[in-house]
């Protein structure tokens, strides 16, 4: 069991590492190719276009262009899907899946489940004899489904083909203050300094102490939360310090300037092309 | 021109709940000197280095950078940073800290970058240091998978590429293998021989003799026991007892096991050698 832990802290490294640091990319994939102002274009775009889209078939299409630019993207598609069906069903399905229950969303009946022999009234809610399954509340279902699956889709394929540092670049491009660059910038350099700290105190502690059961294990860890963060300040102070001795005075640059927001509005708004049109049909309008 | 680059007037520094960490240093390194600050650990080298990058202020007394006082309000003006940090490089002893750039080309672009020089600047100085480190074929990749000599190759280059007038270098061979440490003998060497002026934080006791530099003792109660030339400091064995840099222990030496005193770094001299 103690296992479970010392899997739990160094995956925790390990996914800090390689979502903040690299990107595991497709050597030579369509979105290695894109610059992260235009990535970052087509992530908010896409993202606001994916809530805006009410009908399930149009979702559908979409999760159909997603997978596109995820197979275009990608060396294992399916280990990339995988990542996002976990938290899809977690957070989607789980809170979700009463609705399909006529109790939640009346409609009409697609599979019977069970009967009461008399009506109920239970927190506010009126629970009928025949309790089924509605197709209105499948929809409701589906269409949620849908939404988070594209959502978290579409914000993973940028996040795991974007460093860190890309995704800030990009955004500075849009003229966003350099205060709120500074904030996210340094916060990347404490959650490294954070994760390093993590890793370095629980091997160390491993190495000096044989055995110990799960229960132990965690009484350690959390004993420690506040040294934690002692050491991981301390840590990002001597960072900070390193940085200023290179120059930093609070302005955030970078070596390889993005493509300017000209550039990136064009690449992106051709990438979140689909979704415009899924928006505008769903409004109702006529291209 | 002034001819003192650095200048510590009786500094004393102590941080909040700690203490005394430095106790009336005063100091002089002339333009295009090399000086070695030794002393044992926890004698307060890396402070003093600290101060004399300006990354904190004295306690007390005051530290001139050709001669001009540096002072924590100074640093509030970016411009007055940047043109502080043009002049001055600071390679950390720990590395792992100094080097926090995705890629080694970041690593040695990120000073000139943030010194506001042009790209095509950066660019030639980035890859005239690697050729100088020999670290052309690092470039594309994390400092994270680099071994420690590589390490301190790109933090070096890290420093180098602001092509500063002032080097502060803390322990640069510390943790080295010989060949390693050679190298960055040399190295420091050369740079001296092209002007710059050196200040070189280390326990290593050979470091200065191989650098024939001038030598700042520290003691263990952080006051400054002597200055002068490095045959002389380092040679004088009641001096670097007092300093906790020698001591005595049980070794072998021509088949014999014996006591005497001993320093760890090359420093090692029998009667009948």
């Amino acid at each position: 069991m103690a296992g479970l832990l010392d899997k739990g802290i160094l995956g925790f490294s390990k996914v800090l590492a390689r979502g903040l640091r690299v990107g595991r990319q497709k050597e030579g994939g369509l979105f290695l190719r894109i610059g992260p102002e235009a990535k970052v274009f087509f992530l908010l775009s896409s993202v606001v276009g994916v809530s805006l889209i009410h009908d399930v078939v149009k979702q559908a299409s979409l999760l159909l262009y997603i997978s596109i630019l995820v197979a275009t993207s990608f060396k294992r598609p399916v280990a990339f899907y995988k990542r996002v069906l976990l938290p899809t069903l977690l957070f989607g399905g789980a809170f979700t899946l009463p609705a399909v229950l006529n109790v939640f969303v009346p409609g009409s009946r697609l599979v019977g489940l069970f009967q009461f022999k008399a009506s109920h009234t239970f927190l506010g809610y009126e629970i009928p004899t025949d309790i089924y399954v509605t197709q209105e509340g499948v929809l409701v279902l589906a269409r949620m489904l849908l939404r988070i699956f594209n959502s978290l889709s579409i914000s993973l394929l940028v996040a795991e083909t974007t460093s860190f540092l890309e995704l800030v670049k990009g955004l500075r491009t849009y003229r966003l203050p350099n205060a709120f660059l500074m904030v996210m910038l340094l916060g990347y350099r404490y959650i490294i300094a954070l994760s390093d700290t993590v890793v370095k105190m629980y091997l160390a502690r491993k190495s000096r102490y044989l055995g110990g059961s799960l229960g132990e294990e965690r009484r350690w860890v959390f004993g420690r939360i506040a040294y934690l963060f002692e050491r991981a300040e301390r840590r990002y102070e001597e960072l900070f310090s390193a940085m200023t001795a290179r120059g930093f005075c609070g302005e955030v640059v970078f070596y390889k300037e993005g493509g300017g927001v000209f550039r990136g509005v064009l690449v992106g708004a051709l990438l979140s092309l689909p979704v415009f049109v899924l928006v505008i049909t769903e409004a109702g309008w006529r291209i | 021109m002034e001819d003192i680059a650095i200048k510590l007037d009786a500094v004393s520094f102590s941080y909040e709940g700690i203490g005394g960490v430095l106790s009336n240093i005063s100091l002089e390194v002339k333009r295009g000197e090399v000086m070695a600050i030794i002393g044992a650990n926890g004698s307060g080298k890396t402070t003093l280095l600290n101060i004399l990058d300006s990354l904190i202020f004295p306690s007390s007394g005051r530290y001139l950078f050709f001669g001009e006082e540096m002072r924590e309000d100074l640093f509030k003006d970016a411009a007055a940073a940047r043109s502080f940090r043009r002049r001055v490089g600071y390679l950390f002893q720990d590395v792992d800290v100094f080097l926090f750039s995705p890629t080694v080309f970041d690593e040695l672009a990120y000073a000139p970058l943030h010194l506001g020089l042009e790209r095509g600047e950066i660019e030639e100085r980035v890859w005239s240091v690697a050729d100088l480190l020999g670290i052309r074929d690092l470039m594309r990749r994390s400092p994270d998978t680099l071994s420690m000599g590589e390490k301190k190759k790109v933090a070096m280059g890290a420093v180098l590429t602001a092509n500063p007038e002032v080097l502060l270098l803390d322990e640069p061979t510390a943790g080295l293998d010989g060949r390693s440490e050679a190298f960055f003998v040399e190295l420091i060497l050369s740079l001296n021989k092209g002007g710059k002026t050196l200040v070189i934080a280390t326990h290593d006791l050979s470091i200065p003799l191989e650098l024939d530099s001038k030598v700042a003792l520290l003691g263990d109660d952080h006051s400054l026991l002597a200055v002068g030339p490095a045959s002389r400091i380092v040679e004088d064995r009641e001096l670097l007892l007092r300093a906790n840099l020698i001591h005595e222990h049980r070794h072998i030496h021509r088949g014999e096991i014996h006591r005497h005193l001993h320093a760890h770094f090359g420093m090692h001299v029998h009667k009948d050698d």
